[in-house]
């Protein structure tokens, strides 16, 4: 998928079937719309996908923003993942926030990006004050002979599947909910730096996750997960939290791989299938908190028997 | 050997020659000199290239501080394969008469964290295997995409087709890469031509070495890794810095406010970085 800034400078000369939306995670609904937009694409034409960098809200209502579910490396891979072939990552300031709906439709869908279908979901609103919905775009686009394709709502236990309904699910780590309605598992991506070194005097050499600071994680404790390096997956152990045993005051995310053996620093893990083990708490020693991380391990490994 | 060199490299050698020429100039008694680059040049970019010597090397995850400064020309107009003037020319496009216009509609999109797709031509791993390994071959393959951050962007002159960059980056920026894209958001195609590193972290252009200056005073020319690595000393006299060595806890009488200190022995040779625990300080690295 190629990734663009900025929408293009000319018209493109080949026609595109366009999807819009923020897509965090990348959930169930989003991967039904972006199907649909793959489906409707003809003979010699583009799909491609208009999204923003950051949440719309970090320009609307700024200190409100949500945590993401997605930060946005992990959004546009799984964009590119899908099969779109042209991503357009633009900023969210006034140029786009104050359009209104037929602006939209007409400058930047229309003039510059040559859109022949537009592919949302059939609650999709747009343009200034979010005044333009689906039945306004349709009239709007047929009478200049393009097309709406707006995708029915993925129901779950009678609910739209929605990033709001994932954010929940992961702040309550719910992790099956959250899986089921991502149509994927919860994934944490970061780059190990450099940590307290403190699981290394222990005998366990945990990885000190570097997260971005917008994306959402789940409530301290420990959890099952399995790590992805360079394409394989090991299992292992994730705590979140604040060291309560060190009297640690910053929330960290620290991962132990039970079967690596090697150094981690500077090396990119993505952190899957999360499940959770117990919570945090703090112990009296260090050797007690060393024959807990054994039992975790144990649990982990061996789930039946326990 | 324990320090970092802040070297200048010109347009040409691989990074890595330096590595084997500071060897031969810092001898380790009883062993080869571990050398470690913070951050490598490809061979036709000229500037700051830090290398962290002997037991320096395991302090380089210390360093906090991995924005780089780069100031390149773009050449719009003709994309190459490799994206730099050393490629062979793919595509060719007119560069459009407003393009000073142009350049200030679309600059401000790509300050910031932005996605971007590294190069075919990079040491970014696909699999397990180097990207550029693909490339040699002929192959091109998906790649994902990483976040990177610009910090700041600016155009510091134009002379026709090419204009000259600032760029201030994180780690892990291709310049060749926002180049292009930069081309792509004008509407035309384009490649870097020359890049120069002035700052690289806390090491930048006007401190900067030519190996000729580091051959004539190697000692001169190391930077102790106070200097790199914000944190304060703490002295341990005999008693305090043998049980330090030993990976025992040592008791302070005034704790430090920072988190990790650097210690010395009475002598000033660098024992070690602890970290503090309550009223005692942890050994996290100890250089015997």
């Amino acid at each position: 998928m190629k990734i663009h800034h900025a929408l293009p400078a000319t018209p493109p000369e080949r026609v595109f079937v366009v999807t819009i939306g923020f897509f965090d995670g990348f959930h169930r609904g989003h991967r039904a719309i972006v199907r649909a937009a793959l489906q409707a694409r003809r003979a010699g034409e583009r799909t491609a996908v208009l999204t923003f960098r950051e949440h719309p809200s970090t320009f609307l209502r700024p200190g409100q923003e949500p945590p993401l579910i997605a930060t946005l490396e992990e959004r546009v891979n799984a964009l590119a993942r899908a099969g779109l072939d042209v991503a357009y990552v633009i900023p969210f300031d006034a140029a786009v926030a104050d359009l209104s709906p037929s602006e939209f439709l007409d400058d930047t869908l229309v003039r510059r990006l040559n859109a022949r279908a537009m592919v949302v979901g059939e609650n999709f609103r747009f343009g200034s004050k979010r005044a333009g919905d689906v039945a306004f775009a349709q009239t709007h686009l047929e009478a200049r002979g393009r097309e709406v394709i707006a995708v029915p709502n993925d129901l779950d236990d009678g609910e739209r599947v929605s990033s709001t309904r994932v954010r929940a699910a992961i702040a309550a780590a719910d992790f099956e909910t959250a899986d089921r309605l991502l149509g994927a598992s919860f994934s944490v991506t970061g780059v190990v730096a450099f940590g307290a070194g403190r699981g290394h005097d222990l005998g366990y050499p945990t990885a000190n996750l570097a997260v971005a600071a917008h994306k959402l994680l789940p409530p301290d404790g420990v959890y099952r997960i399995t790590a992805r390096h360079e394409g394989r997956d090991y299992l292992g152990l994730a705590s979140i939290g604040t060291n309560p045993t060190f009297d640690g005051t910053s929330r960290t995310l620290e991962a132990w791989l039970l079967d690596f053996n090697g150094s981690l620093y500077g090396e990119q893990l993505a952190l899957r299938n999360f499940r959770f083990v117990r919570a945090q708490r703090r112990f009296d020693s260090v050797d007690e908190l060393v024959a807990q991380m054994r039992e975790d391990a144990a649990t982990v490994r061996f789930p039946s028997l326990v | 050997m324990l320090g970092f060199v802040n070297l200048f490299k010109p347009a040409g050698p691989t990074s890595t020659q330096f590595g084997a020429r500071l060897r031969r100039l810092y001898p380790e008694p009883g062993g080869k000199l571990a050398v470690g680059h913070l951050g490598t040049l490809d061979p036709q970019a000229s500037g700051v290239l830090p290398i962290a010597l002997g037991k320096a090397t395991r302090l380089i995850p210390m360093i906090a501080d991995r924005r780089k400064g780069y100031v390149c020309t773009l050449v719009f107009g003709r994309a190459t394969s490799t994206g730099d003037a050393g490629g062979e020319t793919l595509v060719e496009r007119a560069v459009p008469s407003d393009l000073d216009e142009r350049l200030e509609a679309v600059l401000p999109a790509f300050v910031g964290a932005i996605a971007q797709v590294p190069p075919m031509f990079s040491a970014v791993k696909s699999g397990g295997r180097r990207l550029y390994t693909f490339a040699r071959a002929g192959q091109t393959i998906e790649r994902e995409a990483r976040s990177i951050t610009i910090y700041a962007l600016t155009v510091l002159g134009r002379d026709d087709k090419t204009i000259r960059l600032r760029i201030a980056c994180s780690e892990g920026t291709y310049v060749r890469t926002l180049c292009e894209d930069i081309a792509a958001a004008c509407g035309t195609v384009g490649h870097m031509g020359a890049l120069l590193r002035d700052a690289s972290g806390p090491f930048v252009l006007s401190e900067s070495w030519t190996l000729d200056e580091v051959e004539r005073a190697p000692a001169e020319a190391l930077v102790p890794p106070e200097r790199v690595i914000p944190i304060p000393t703490v002295v341990l006299d005999g008693r305090g810095a043998t049980d330090f060595r030993a990976g025992r806890m040592v008791p302070l009488a005034e704790m430090p406010a920072d988190k990790h200190v650097f210690v010395r022995d009475s002598g000033r040779a660098l024992v070690g970085v602890g970290e503090t625990v309550g009223a005692l300080l942890a050994p996290r690295k100890v250089f015997l």
